[in-house]
């Protein structure tokens, strides 16, 4: 699932579909994982950051929120970024070294006849990775800027909507106590999704991250500026009414079972059921009797995130961008590894204490046998066909790894160290190193295979139904009977 | 040109351009009905890898 050329498809979609204006955010967190790049990773991660801006320029973003993982690469490249694509990237809160603000704090747009203010605010990202930058930048709380930015654009703005990559709980008291803020969409540092939920008079929301979704408000904002989902008069007379026409079918069973009016009045249950239609139909005239202009005057939305499933259409003018980045990626990998090739105080090393398939292979051949007609024994290949051999981001689900090991996974200087006998995903990346076991066949301590290995790679955006029980039934290899004593 | 007929003419002038400006010109605070598309934590993702 994701991908950004799905996200264009659907983004295009939508405006085809809808007769009202669509207006477009990012609340940040776009152009990198973490906030903090290891150096031998900046290259290919600064290659796929200019991709992700290009195919923003492409999909016409109206503003984007800068989070702490947007700094990654330094304010300088950010900045680069922005002029070069014409990003509108906000920040109230960022400063560069000569304390002032490289991006603006809020830009006012025109919805309709609505005047919408769309304001930015830079969440604080863990010390440890705040410090590989140290002094290029620094962040002013929210407590001292959002009351000047806030001033500033409630003058012209109807709505106002914050790009925040705070916490949530710090964007719930910045909605308690800036009741003018009507939208805050999250980033950062929550990376889990958020159904839309109003906190006072804002409502607070954020999609699921790694780019799988793409969030849709259909909001109809009235002059009160007050969101009424759900709390307002309209709601409760809508309740009334539902429980009334219950109520009355109650009635009407009864009073065709008892077609003796006399009789019927003696019935408890009739008896409290008319009780209860007599407090309902008054309760429903005193709500149609009340005052209307405040009520009808609250906004409401409708909320839904649209999964960008991997059978979506693909933008073809993103997809081109995607294509070309990804390819840039791999030459710049390639690149790198004949560049470490070529120095000798840094040795290709076949990695972390992995054999390869052919040394286990030289005992379990009926095992072996049956992984090499697998998917798994193919892995590396399906990377050489793609031309992302090189890409280290997708190298780690298609070589023999122990995915489970971060360490190993993450690891800088993992194109060198994957030599061609670690090329597929041989049996070492489910059962895990296996050098001293061939160093020693009677050492066999190898951790059982579960569910949690397959999932690190078999995630929802590669394996979208990937059910353990199901696939290891396939993937098993045959018991070891004769070979007893070894893995 | 009588003066009656061109008071006449002036007259619907005044109208089209005060309709003309009535259209054009916004009511402060009218509702609005929207769509918003957002996103947020693309986390440097470009393209499912596979």
């Amino acid at each position: 699932m994701g991908g950004l050329s799905r996200k264009a498809y659907m983004i295009k979609q939508v405006e085809s579909e809808v007769d009202k204006p669509v207006l477009r955010l990012d609340a940040g967190a776009l152009f990198f994982e973490r906030p903090g790049v290891p150096d031998a990773l900046l290259e290919a991660r600064t290659i796929q950051a200019r991709g992700i801006s290009r195919a923003m320029q492409a999909m016409q973003y109206a503003a984007i929120g800068t989070a702490p993982h947007d700094l990654a690469a330094g304010l300088e490249f950010l900045h680069r970024q922005s002029r070069e694509f014409s990003l509108p990237l906000l920040s109230a809160n960022l400063r560069n070294q000569e304390g002032t603000s490289p991006f603006p704090a809020s830009l006012l747009t025109k919805i309709g006849e609505t005047s919408v203010a769309i304001i930015g605010l830079t969440g604080e990202s863990a010390p440890n990775e705040a410090d590989r930058r140290s002094g290029e930048y620094r962040l002013l709380s929210w407590e001292e800027v959002l009351p000047d930015t806030l001033q500033d654009v409630a003058k012209h703005a109807e709505m106002i909507i914050l790009l925040s990559s705070y916490p949530e709980k710090i964007n719930r008291v910045i909605a308690g106590r800036f009741p003018d803020i009507h939208l805050i969409i999250q980033s950062g540092a929550s990376p889990a999704g958020k159904a839309p939920e109003i906190v006072g008079n804002t409502l607070i929301t954020q999609v699921a991250a790694r780019g799988k979704y793409l969030g849709r408000l259909d909001i109809d904002w009235k002059k009160s500026r007050r969101w009424g989902q759900e709390q307002g008069g309209h709601a409760k007379l809508r309740q009334a009414r539902d429980e009334l026409d219950r109520i009355n079918w109650r009635l009407g069973r009864l009073e065709k079972r008892w077609p003796n009016k006399e009789e019927l009045a003696l019935i408890n249950e009739y008896q409290t059921l008319r009780k209860d239609q007599q407090r309902l139909t008054m309760q429903i005239a005193e709500l149609e009797a009340a005052p209307r202009d405040e009520e009808e005057e609250l906004s409401s939305f409708r909320a839904v995130f649209i999964p960008l499933q991997v059978a979506l259409t693909e933008d073809p003018e993103v997809q081109k961008i995607v294509i070309q980045t990804k390819q840039e990626i791999n030459q710049a990998g390639k690149k790198r590894l004949s560049d470490a090739a070529q120095q000798p105080e840094q040795p290709v090393r076949k990695g972390r204490g992995m054999s390869g398939w052919q040394e286990c292979g030289a005992c379990h051949i009926e095992q072996t046998a049956f992984w090499q007609e697998s998917r798994h024994a193919g892995a590396w290949q399906t990377l050489v066909r793609a031309r992302q051999q090189f890409n280290q981001e997708c190298l780690r689900c298609h070589v023999t790894l122990p995915s489970y090991d971060q360490e190993v996974v993450h690891s800088e200087n993992l194109l060198a160290e994957v030599t061609p006998d670690l090329q597929q995903v041989g049996c070492e990346a489910c059962h895990g190193p296996g050098e001293q076991h061939v160093a020693n066949p009677e050492r066999t301590h190898f951790p059982p295979v579960t569910a949690r290995i397959c999932l690190n790679c078999h995630t929802p955006e590669h394996d979208n139904d990937f059910d353990f029980e199901r696939k290891t039934r396939i993937i098993r290899c045959p018991p070891m009977v004769k070979n007893k004593g070894a893995a | 040109m009588n003066r009656r007929k061109l008071e006449n003419q002036s007259g619907k002038f005044l109208l089209l351009v005060l309709a003309l400006g009535i259209s054009l010109c916004p009511l402060p605070g009218a509702a609005t009905e929207f769509v918003l598309l957002f996103s947020n934590d693309n986390h440097g993702e470009i393209e499912p890898c596979g």
